[in-house]
């Protein structure tokens, strides 16, 4: 069977759709949360796999081949990482878990006091490097294909376009097939369920193809490993490596260890897609497996390939050429595909990862410092924005791989390029590995040795990589800028001799790492950098409480932008100033203090909700971009809030009070209601008590002829005095009512009080002696001139006094009586030594209706009737502008204490006069 | 003193976790490396390739006993 | 040893009640407060006790409560005399154990009918 170009593109396409239904698919299940298996150590370590990119699946044959066994170096530096996982990679995944970090922009940021501009530059610096990577997954397409082309029977379309081309179409493809993958939607954690899926597919197609292939070798066209060597020597190849290990191996083992842990799309796989730290147990031997089977047959192949294929061959597409050369075209279809998906799966992977930086660290704040309403951008417009934003980006990503691949021709190694993105991210790694262990770097440290690294990474890696095809760029490597010797990009400060990405690696890390370090001990931390440097350091530590208090110095200006776009100008200028909060000058560096921020988050959610304008303030405060989701909410509420116009509101209010009004009349009513009947009962109760001996007692006496003389008298006695009795409760209760009608109204004059007040006391006095009782008067002042009526305020002081006495039962007997003035009042108080009024009574003792008597089904110990005298006596004193109440006095029973202003100070009130006590 | 115990347990589990990477690294670096580019063949591969995918399976095995050992507990690094 | 013992804070009531039951023929004891009938029975046993509802100290209705949660009192005949005579009152009292419940005012023979009703039958029981 001949394989032709058109089956392959055709098998390769059907391929992708096949990885789309499963990331699609998997994307559903996991919504419904049927994806379990998504969340296991074995495909997350299948995903990690990412790391092998067409550069394994292709470019390390070429490297053996080409270089010994300095490919190798390529997978025992993330095989070191992972073994020891226990150091760096598990704290970074609680960080990650415990930060909630969505890239490794969103990473370095977040531990450097949330800035910005580490974030921006970050991704500027993520963008650049990996260009070349995506590079180098375009060549390793494009030269695959090449192969098929030249090797397969038939004309075909794709052998009449130039390599530029077919890369341009693939980078294209590629673009369209990323963003359908990855942009369908946006998840608030920025985790993809249905890409790491597709992803872990295809890591174990990569690894079923390049060990079919060599298998193969090994065991269909020779005799074994041995075997091969044996051929190898024979054809006169060197098997033993040619140098001893040197600097350069230290440095790819270095620079790989660093790479799986910088490469945006490794710590996207590793840190961010990661749900379960526990997997890491699974993936520090199981990703390592990986690695080793695939790399198992790199040198067999590779040998293979030398020994058999054509002198010039390609070595870097061993993997296709050997079994096409041996007709064998389905494992040759196979190989592609397992090639081809190598590729893809990096560029889906890194495209998503540096899209989700670009759009976060920099399109989103943009946008929002753009936009002059909130509410006019609305849910849809934000994520609209977010996902044009994201999709945009990789096409650019994309277009600017092609435009690196067009730039630097067809030459290098796939291996070389690749090498050279690995030491551009490197220079993440200072910064990181001082996140995680040295609280004392600061955002300055970051920012000057992330920039000077990169500079220098440029300078002397990434410029001569375009040397072979811009003889002026070569011109520059040869003798230096302008001439300058010494500062040629590969031999800076006259170091020569030296490997070029040995050379870029030490003066890059040296200056990075030196910077950070020397800016940082110069340098001192804002507050939020030196919570979220412990928050780092300690990540390990007890979880800390809930969510960081904003403690961090905000700037006045970005809140108040805040406030603006959300209040208003005018009320957002209202509240700052009316705080004293300057926004500019001198001033304008002064904290604002937490209450204000506190007020304004409640000001903004009156308008825009109180979780949006948490995360809106809180965010701002943490100096931090928006993710989408958060962006949504901010933007749902607001509309929710503007939909229900001030109309509405207005309405609704409207019927709320009315209701609330219609429910108090209703409650009145029902206590009107209530206390008609408790007064009823209680007159009731208080009429049938004197009549239950008035009728007894006349039964008696009709009925007993023969009664003693004594006894009669004494029976005519009580019945006379009960009906007494029965006579003043009517007379009280129809005085009660007519007082209140304001049919027994007096006109108040000048009266002398303490004289109303002796003479209530002797009237008592003829009630206390048979109980012995004694009545101790103390009045303090001269005599007291108050307006009102003599007979009423002494009825009102008889009513009180008598009370105090025949509901004293205390072993001796007390009623004190003092009245002094006091604050322009005249004060008299009557207190008593008795059991005093239970506090739950307290409060309705003077209500008409008394209630001291227990309500029927209760207990509770109970006064009997006060009768209506209180009440009487309340209503009297408020005819007379005074008042009565129940404090707590001198002696331990109850005390009330009557208070009546005085009409106006005309003599002196001074001096203590005491009335004789009796 | 459990107290004292589990620091003792965290502090060796930690050293415990060192051993194999460090291992790992001092195997695979020059000084010690370079012992094996011996022009020796074993079974016609060369002596530094079998050193190299051996001390690349042991890594994988004493990673895969470590992490049996280690349980999913919530100690601090 | 009395017959009954008359729990009333009325001074009225309870004389006129005193010397109605002394004329019957009945020994009596009256308390004018709720917190004394117990004390008063654990000193001298009664054969009945008339409880008035509002009691100083004690309501009437706690003292029955006791009285009946209270072994040696739990069978002692109890006539419930009150000015509160609704419904509801009536059923709490007998619900709680009274024996008999009388609404003030009321006719002299009734009480007198009532109390031997409950003597007797106490009597009938054993007296204990």
């Amino acid at each position: 069977m001949m394989l032709s170009a058109d089956f392959v593109v055709l098998a390769s396409v059907s391929y992708v759709g096949l990885l789309f239904l499963l990331a699609w698919g998997s994307d559903v299940w996991s919504r419904q949360g049927r994806a379990a298996f998504l969340r296991s150590p074995l495909v997350y370590t299948l995903s990690i796999s990412v790391y092998c990119t067409s550069w394994t699946f292709y470019g390390a044959v070429g490297t053996a081949a080409r270089n010994g066994l300095e490919f190798m170096a390529i997978y025992m530096g993330p095989t070191l990482v992972f073994v020891g996982w226990w150091f760096v990679l598990r704290k970074l995944l609680r960080i990650g878990h415990g930060q909630r970090i969505t890239s490794i922009a969103d990473f370095l940021s977040s531990r450097y006091g949330k800035s910005s501009r580490i974030a921006v530059l970050v991704t500027i610096i993520a963008t650049v490097t990996i260009t070349p990577y995506i590079a180098l997954q375009l060549k390793a397409i494009t030269a695959s294909l090449q192969v098929i082309t030249q090797q397969t029977a038939g004309p075909s379309r794709l052998s009449t376009l130039d390599d530029a081309t077919l890369a341009l179409i693939v980078a294209a493809g590629m673009a369209v097939f990323t963003i359908l993958f990855g942009t369908r939607n946006v998840d608030a954690r920025e985790q993809h369920p249905g890409v790491v899926a597709a992803i872990a597919f295809e890591a174990v197609i990569k690894l079923v193809a390049l060990v079919a292939v060599g298998l193969w070798v090994l065991t269909g066209v020779s005799d074994g490993p041995s075997d091969i060597f044996a051929r190898a020597t024979a054809a006169g190849y060197e098997v033993h490596e040619a140098a001893p290990f040197g600097s350069r191996w230290v440095t790819v083992l270095f620079l790989s260890a660093a790479a799986v842990i910088c490469l945006p799309r490794q710590f996207q796989i590793t840190v961010v897609e990661n749900s379960n730290e526990d997997h890491l147990r699974t993936a520090s031997w199981a990703f390592p497996l990986y690695m080793l089977i695939i790399s198992l047959f790199t040198l067999p192949i590779a040998y293979q390939g030398l020994a058999t294929l054509p002198a010039g061959a390609n070595p870097d597409m061993f993997v296709l050429t050997l079994p096409l050369a041996a007709g064998q075209d389905g494992l040759a279809l196979l190989a592609f595909i397992g090639g081809f998906s190598s590729a893809t799966s990096m560029i889906i992977v890194a495209s998503i990862a540096l899209s989700i930086m670009v759009s976060n660290h920099i399109v989103l704040p943009l946008a929002l410092r753009l936009t002059d309403d909130l509410s006019e951008a609305g849910t849809r417009g934000f994520a609209r924005l977010l996902l044009m934003s994201r999709r945009v980006s990789i096409a650019l990503i994309l277009f600017s791989g092609f435009i690196y691949f067009w730039l630097t021709g067809e030459s290098g190694a796939l291996a070389t390029i690749g090498l050279i993105s690995f030491a551009g991210v490197v220079q993440f790694l200072p910064a990181l590995l001082a996140a995680l262990y040295w609280r004392r770097a600061t955002m300055a440290g970051a920012l000057s040795g992330l920039s000077a690294g990169f500079i220098l990474w440029a300078w002397t890696l990434f410029l001569p990589s375009f040397a072979a095809s811009h003889p002026r760029i070569a011109a520059w490597v040869q003798e230096g800028p302008w001439g300058i010797g010494l500062l040629r990009p590969e031999a800076l400060f006259g170091m020569t001799g030296v490997d070029p990405l040995v050379h870029s690696i030490f003066w890059s890390l040296l200056v990075n790492a030196g910077l950070l370090a020397l800016v940082s001990l110069l340098t001192r931390q804002s507050a939020t950098e030196r919570d979220q440097a412990d928050a780092f350091a300690d990540c390990f530590a007890a979880p800390a409480p809930g969510t960081a208090v904003a403690r961090a110095r905000v700037a006045a200006e970005d809140l108040f932008f805040l406030a603006e776009r959300v209040l208003g100008w005018t009320r957002a200028q209202a509240m700052f100033s009316e705080a004293g909060i300057a926004r500019a000058g001198a001033r304008a560096a002064d904290a604002v203090p937490p209450a204000f921020v506190s007020r304004l988050e409640r000001e903004m959610a009156g308008l825009i909700g109180a979780a949006s304008a948490h995360i809106l303030l809180s965010k701002i405060v943490e100096g931090d971009g928006l993710s989408l989701e958060e962006a949504m909410q901010i933007a749902g509420e607001t509309l929710q809030v503007i939909s229900h116009s001030n109309e509405l509101e207005r309405k609704s209010a409207e019927l709320r009070l009315t209701a609330r009004k219609l429910q108090e009349a209703n409650t009145k009513l029902h206590t009107l209601h209530r206390q008609k009947d408790d007064f009823l009962s209680q007159v009731s109760h208080e009429v049938r008590t004197p009549m239950t001996s008035i009728r007894s007692i006349s039964e008696i006496l009709m009925r007993e002829s023969d009664l003693p003389e004594g006894q009669r008298g004494r029976f005519v006695e009580l019945i006379h005095q009960e009906s007494l009795r029965l006579t003043r409760l009517l007379d009280e209760i129809l005085d009660l009512s007519a007082l209140e009608h304001g049919e027994r109204d007096w006109l108040n004059r000048p009266i002398d009080g303490s004289a109303a007040l002796a003479r209530a006391c002797d009237v008592c006095e003829a009630l206390a002696r048979p109980r012995n009782i004694r009545i101790h008067r103390a009045a303090k002042g001269p005599q007291v001139t108050v307006a009102g009526d003599p007979d009423r305020l002494a009825q009102v002081f008889i009513n009180i006094i008598a009370n105090a006495i025949s509901h004293n039962r205390a072993a001796d007997p007390v009623v004190l009586v003092t009245a002094e003035v006091k604050e322009g009042a005249w004060v008299v108080e009557i207190s008593d030594n008795g059991s005093g009024i239970a506090p739950e009574f307290r409060e309705a003792v003077f209500e008409k209706f008394l209630r001291l008597t227990a309500a029927p089904g209760t207990a509770g110990g109970s006064l009997p009737g006060l009768g209506l005298g209180l009440s009487i006596s309340s209503t009297i004193l408020q005819k007379l502008g005074g008042r009565i109440d129940l404090v707590e006095g001198p002696l331990p029973g109850a005390c009330f204490r009557i208070t009546l202003p005085l009409p106006r100070p005309r003599s002196p009130q001074s001096g203590a006069v005491s009335i004789a006590a009796s | 003193m459990p107290q004292r115990s589990q620091t003792q347990e965290e502090a060796r589990r930690r050293d415990l976790a060192l051993v194999l990477p460090a291992l790992g690294v001092l195997l695979l670096l020059p000084p010690l490396l370079n012992l094996f580019t011996r022009r020796v063949l074993v079974w016609e591969i060369p002596l530094e390739v079998i050193y190299l995918f051996t001390v690349w399976a042991l890594l994988i095995v004493g990673a895969a006993v470590y992490s049996r050992r280690v349980r999913a507990g919530r100690d601090p690094g | 040893m009395f017959d009954v013992l008359i729990a009333e804070d009325e001074p009225a009531i309870s004389e006129t009640l005193s010397f109605l039951l002394g004329r019957a023929g009945w020994r009596c004891e009256t308390v004018a407060d709720g917190e004394a009938v117990l004390p008063a029975l654990r000193r001298r046993r009664a054969g009945l006790v008339i409880l008035d509802i509002m009691l100083p100290g004690r309501s009437g209705l706690d003292v029955l409560r006791a009285l009946r949660g209270d072994s040696d009192y739990a069978r002692l005949p109890v006539l419930i005399l009150t000015a509160r005579g609704q419904k509801a009152d009536r059923q709490l009292a007998l619900d709680l154990g009274a024996d008999g419940f009388i609404s003030k005012p009321f006719a002299n023979d009734e009480l007198i009918r009532e109390v031997q009703r409950l003597l007797q039958g106490f009597a009938a029981t054993g007296g204990r």
